[in-house]
């Protein structure tokens, strides 16, 4: 009898949860990167709002309902979303006011590799109703980066310092989708066991990396480039293996921004 | 009278001790192990690690310290002088604020990919624009008002900090960072430039302020005694005050603000030797250089291999040791 009541609910559960999951028409992005995951499985005629650095969409003159920290909840409720995707670094008292305003809001979570980076843009397209055009894109950056994984098994291991902001030099730490571009490419990460991503200058020379990727954060990496030039005794300066990588691909996580960062890198690495 | 004199010089001699001290202290501390007797061996081999780790590392790093602390004290010592306030600091009166907007302005337009100098000369043009700006405000018929440049000073301050998160309230997380950044402020600087214009401007600025010791001793009595001792008050209030505001213009654009050196050093080489300008002004110099140069070495090796921000260690440990000063000292703590 209880197992019986048990299923009943079960099932109305699930009848319930898939009305739920009905496709959302119209999204309001609060993140970049997922409008720009957005953009990719081509469910951009469903998005109402964005951000101002939300520069795709911006050009198409979605509307702008905030910045980076900053949104405006007024403004989101007029455009009548029924999905709000962010991630974490929107403040939480504007979800919760969201919520409590009965729209639908999903945080996503920073992906920390590049599966499930994959995952997401997954995620996004089922809650859009783009599913099989996420799977394409998915299914495309994999095969990218599944043959750059294979042709990189044959360069040899090399220690890999990857600069992500300087003043203080900030480093890729493990555990984030950024350690992927290392490891795919048959690399070992001079930060390998560090928690916190400010790293002194000393402590890279003392690692003595094979190779420098420098994030081009918006100029500041040509600068870092020329201050790690001038150490000759680093063999990444040996090896004339200090290179910059954009910003805009690597540090924006969606299937196909990987993909390309992992080709730029790989480039660089195997020339 | 020579019993002074005696004192004065046993203290620029300590304080001379303890400057090569940790020079030394941190010129052989970092993650790279590089002991005193290793030295001339490290500087024979000019291809090796150690020596590009001190060569580009930790003599521009120190030399940086030695300018920036240096004239960040100095110029509290200068400013409590002539405001005859003991919580005036080289901050108080906006040019750190005006320079952290300048800064601010640079990162949000992307006018920082220009060239390595433009955050700095965006900094240091704003804290230009902010001394101008609290300078001729303040002049009110018959000369300058100490009480309404403090006051405008202040309020200078305010308006630069709110245009700052105005500017980072719209901004990309990227630049946020740039800017949290930048206002912790760090002594990581490899550009060999910018190093020597805050050295020397540091030491002429040092050595500028001497010629005014005495009136910044008569300028403790207040405006109108100084007067009648014969000083031209506003002519010296006024050159004090541009000496004091270049210092920290220059120190903040080239390190980022700094906090608390110019409030706390002062006030300590005030407790240890007294209020007499021609000790003070040494003693303020060399204790901020001294004490940067000590917290620049913590902040880079305690939690290494990652860095602090050098405001926290400045920050905790002027605090700390000022609020144990303080409390013990037995006599009454007084400015003038």
């Amino acid at each position: 009898m209880k197992l019986i009541s048990f299923k009943v609910i079960l099932i109305l559960l699930v009848i319930t949860f898939s009305g739920y999951t009905q496709e959302s028409k119209r999204v309001i992005s609060l993140t970049p990167s997922i409008t720009e995951n957005i953009y990719l499985i081509g469910a951009q005629n469903k998005l109402v709002g964005c951000t101002s650095y939300c520069s795709l969409a911006v050009e198409d003159g979605v509307e702008q309902i905030g910045s980076a920290v900053e949104v405006n909840v007024e403004k989101i409720l007029t455009l009548k979303p029924d999905l709000v995707l962010t991630m974490e670094l929107t403040k939480s008292q504007d979800v919760d006011m969201l919520r409590k305003l009965g729209i639908k809001v999903e945080v996503i979570p920073t992906p920390k590799t590049f599966d499930e980076i994959c995952d997401q843009n997954i995620f996004i397209g089922k809650l859009v109703g783009n599913l099989n055009e996420a799977r394409k894109v998915v299914l495309e950056s994999k095969e990218q980066v599944n043959k750059i994984q294979k042709t990189s098994k044959e360069l040899p291991v090399s220690k890999i310092f990857f600069q992500l902001g300087a003043n203080p030099v900030f480093t890729v730490l493990e555990g984030t989708f950024m350690n992927d571009f290392i490891t795919i490419c048959n690399g070992e990460n001079i930060a390998k066991g560090m928690k916190h991503g400010t790293i002194t200058r000393e402590a890279v020379l003392l690692k003595n990396p094979d190779v420098i990727i420098i994030a081009t954060m918006g100029g500041f990496g040509k600068d870092e480039r020329k201050v790690w030039e001038s150490y000759h005794g680093l063999s990444a300066v040996k090896n004339k293996k200090v290179f910059l990588v954009a910003s805009e691909t690597s540090c924006s996580p969606t299937p196909e921004n990987f993909a390309k960062a992992l080709t730029d890198i790989y480039t660089n690495l195997s020339k | 009278m020579s019993g002074r004199y005696v004192k004065w010089v046993l203290f620029l001699v300590i304080l001379f001790v303890l400057l090569v001290a940790s020079i030394i202290i941190s010129l052989s501390s970092g993650e790279v192990q590089i002991s005193l007797s290793q030295l001339p061996e490290v500087f024979s081999d000019k291809n090796s690690m150690e020596y590009t780790v001190l060569s580009k590392i930790r003599i521009p790093r120190l030399l940086l310290a030695i300018g920036v602390g240096g004239a960040l004290s100095l110029s509290g010592a200068i400013l409590q002088g002539i405001y005859r306030n003991p919580l005036v600091e080289p901050y108080t009166l906006g040019i750190s604020g005006g320079a952290a907007l300048g800064v601010a302005i640079a990162i949000v337009f992307g006018l920082n990919i220009l060239s390595f100098l433009s955050l700095p000369a965006f900094g240091f043009a704003g804290a230009l624009i902010t001394l101008f700006l609290v300078y001729f405000l303040s002049i009110k018929r018959g000369g300058l008002s100490i009480n309404s440049m403090l006051l405008i000073g202040v309020m200078v301050s305010f308006v630069a900090s709110s245009a700052m998160m105005f500017l980072m309230s719209f901004t990309t997380t990227d630049n946020l960072q740039s800017i949290v950044f930048w206002v912790m402020g760090s002594l990581d600087e490899s550009n060999n430039l910018l190093i020597n214009i805050s050295i020397y401007s540091s030491i002429a600025g040092f050595l500028l302020t001497y010629f005014f010791a005495q009136p910044l001793n008569a300028l403790r009595l207040g405006e109108v005694k100084a007067k009648h001792l014969g000083i031209n008050t506003n002519v010296v209030i006024k050159l004090l005050f541009f000496i004091a505001s270049l210092l920290t213009g220059i120190a903040v654009s080239v390190a980022g603000v700094i906090g608390f050196v110019g409030l706390v050093i002062p006030h300590l080489v005030r407790l240890i030797i007294g209020n007499d300008y021609r000790i003070l002004i040494a003693g303020s110099f060399f204790g901020g250089a001294i004490f940067l140069i000590l917290c620049d070495t913590v902040a880079r090796t305690i939690i290494s291999p990652n860095e602090l921000p050098i405001g926290v260690i400045t920050g905790f440990a002027g605090g700390l040791v000022f609020i144990v000063v303080l409390s013990r000292s037995k006599s009454h703590f007084k400015l003038n």
